[in-house]
């Protein structure tokens, strides 16, 4: 068989050719389309809130910082604008995470929350929290934030560690749930001995919150996802082999084990630096990948950056409800999500069935 | 043009899983190219354990030499550009088109040889070639069982490799199907390609491959042309029934099966040796 380049294509092929073209260029389409989305929801975030701020004062003001007074600036660029990028930044990093988690694991139900990574870092917060566990040298501030993203970490590092006895992305999952419960039933037994005070704030970081957020957070988010994105995208091939079957994936001669391990890394960097500024957000790192493969499909090279921009969608509409659900209250960011999540999951799962 | 010189050959070969071997000390003659060879076998014979040994997805030791390459000793993407592994069966809920996923089997582990475009047209040339280009830009859910088996062959196609080997392509074709897809296989070995095609079915050995191995428990009980190979004798010990071999006009054998033999030689089901559908992930 010769198949070279070069030769002639039947009438069919030219025609499905056209029409992969066509279809690579709508999905370029839809990937933009998220961007300009995202950005949409951001500008959204930024002029919503409880103080009497007009949207055109906030717009205006973040162009003009010089003519905002001291407390409409306070306003917008140490609560307002931090939160705002803090929620585009957590769900790119959750969804992105969850889309290589679904794929190298093989499983759709995978997440950085129901893996068990979510429940390690509250158990590394519940610990700074009501028994001041802290690494040495970290200054107290940030104890919580450090403790939250080296237990997520781990937990990721201990779930390649267990998978290596046991080879396989099911068996991956039965270790992940297996680490959600176990890191669970530790935060329930901190709890059983925490102060009012203590439990209190620790239910607050289980909720996951933006009120947190400062610049300083936001910036060294982005940072750590500007360095993993490069690496996810450079992967994207591999990772779409290997929805073709890990037996397919090897005998195309990707080395599976390598590929599974930089994945977990990755998104291990994402989900701990995420959840150690807002603590637990469910959902996004589950929703975000479902919304992107309803929408594009699975090939990475569109897949992933989808995913990700999904989630910076989700996360920012959440903060948006988050502040206008009740009036004068916001909400904890992480409750709204669990609320939205679920019947957009489940819708999702309902037209997936419908195909 | 392929090289037709080249044969693969084993020698000493033992592949398995940790703990349960599955072949040992395995020695065939020289598997010519430009042919079809099928291995045969009952269940847990070690079919799809010597085909996954050869594409690299099994442990194994011994020798297996193709052309001037040591198999068993080359990295695997190295191994991949020789070879085209087709599985039994392709995964169930993926969202890629029929074109994408093979599109992403010759970008997998090469990305960057050939730009975008050119890949593409190599992907769509593989279909074509198969006679399935319709299909490309539907989703691989949508298929038909026919299709997924044609679409899955394209997958391994598509970086023209020189041994193709193929895990039981015909598994729950309808007849219709089962000689789409054999008649592909025998094209592609008419190129000069060796072809090594695991089946279940005898009579579909017979019609359709060049040489046939029977294997049982990891050996290699009969080589030969399916008349050679396929005896009564042979269906009598490995098989343990009781079996007629008629010659066709064109002499190719056809079995049938009269019954079971009263002392089947050995169980189904060895204790160590890993059901014929196992996968080593």
């Amino acid at each position: 068989m010769t198949m070279a380049a070069t030769d002639p294509l039947s009438a069919v092929a030219d025609a499905a050719l056209a029409g992969h073209r066509r279809r690579l260029r709508q999905r370029a389409v839809v990937v933009a389309a998220l961007a300009v989305a995202a950005l949409a929801a951001f500008l959204l975030d930024l002029v919503t809130g409880p103080s009497s701020l007009s949207a055109a004062d906030v717009l205006h003001g973040l162009v003009f910082p010089e003519k905002l007074g001291r407390g409409a600036a306070v306003i917008v660029f140490d609560v307002r604008l931090p939160q705002a990028l803090m929620a585009i930044l957590v769900g790119t990093a959750l969804s992105l995470a969850g889309a290589e988690m679904q794929t190298v694991l093989n499983n759709p139900m995978a997440s950085p929350f129901t893996l068990g990574m979510s429940a390690a870092a509250t158990f590394g917060a519940a610990l700074a929290i009501v028994l001041g566990i802290a690494l040495p040298g970290v200054p107290p501030t940030w104890t919580i934030p450090v403790n939250a993203f080296v237990l997520a970490f781990g937990s990721a590092m201990l779930l390649q560690l267990l998978g290596r006895l046991r080879s396989g992305g099911e068996t991956l999952v039965l270790f992940g749930i297996a680490l959600f419960f176990t890191f669970n039933a530790l935060v329930a037994l901190i709890q059983f001995v925490a102060s009012e005070q203590a439990l209190q704030q620790l239910v607050f970081w289980t909720m996951g919150s933006l009120s947190r957020a400062t610049r300083e957070k936001a910036t060294i988010l982005a940072a750590v996802i500007g360095c993993v994105v490069p690496f996810s995208f450079a992967a994207a091939w591999k990772l779409t082999a290997l929805r073709l079957g890990a037996e397919r994936a090897k005998s195309l001669g990707i080395d599976i084990g390598r590929l599974r391990l930089f994945s977990l890394m990755r998104l291990s960097l994402l989900t701990g630096a995420a959840v150690a500024y807002v603590g637990v957000v469910a959902f996004v790192g589950l929703v975000g990948p479902h919304i992107a493969r309803l929408l594009i499909g699975e090939d990475h090279r569109f897949f992933l950056p989808a995913s990700a921009l999904s989630g910076a969608v989700l996360m920012s509409l959440a903060s948006i409800a988050s502040k206008t659900a009740v009036p004068g209250i916001v909400l904890p960011i992480g409750l709204i999500t669990s609320l939205i999540g679920v019947p957009i999951f489940m819708t999702l799962v309902l037209t997936r069935r419908g195909r | 043009m392929m090289r037709t010189a080249d044969a693969l050959t084993v020698e000493r070969l033992s592949a398995g899983y940790p703990g349960r071997p599955v072949i040992r000390d395995l020695v065939l003659p020289p598997l010519p190219g430009g042919a079809v060879t099928a291995l045969v076998g009952p269940n847990a014979a070690g079919k799809s354990t010597l085909l996954k040994a050869f594409a690299g997805l099994v442990k194994a030791a011994g020798r297996v030499t193709f052309g001037d390459h040591d198999l068993l000793r080359l990295p695997l993407a190295a191994r991949a550009d020789l070879i085209g592994f087709m599985p039994q069966s392709l995964p169930q809920g993926v969202a890629l088109s029929v074109l994408e996923s093979v599109i992403a089997a010759f970008e997998a582990s090469r990305p960057g040889a050939l730009a975008g475009a050119d890949a593409a047209r190599r992907a769509i040339t593989t279909l074509d070639r198969l006679g399935i280009a319709d299909l490309a830009l539907d989703t691989l859910d949508r298929l038909s069982g026919g299709q997924r088996q044609l679409v899955s062959l394209a997958q391994a196609l598509v970086r023209e490799p020189r041994l193709l080997l193929l895990d039981e392509p015909t598994s729950a074709l309808d007849l219709r199907h089962q000689v789409t897809v054999m008649e592909a296989v025998r094209a592609l070995a008419a190129e000069g390609r060796i072809v090594v095609v695991v089946l279940h079915d005898l009579n579909l050995a017979a019609r359709w491959a060049d040489r046939v191995v029977v294997l049982d428990h990891g050996r290699a009980v009969a080589v030969g042309t399916p008349a050679q190979a396929l005896t009564s004798a042979t269906l009598a010990d490995v098989w343990g029934v009781a079996a007629r071999i008629t010659l066709g006009p064109n002499g190719v054998p056809h079995v049938v099966v009269e019954g079971a033999l009263d002392a089947p030689p050995v169980p189904a089901a060895a204790p160590g040796v890993p059901p014929e559908n196992s996968t080593a992930a």
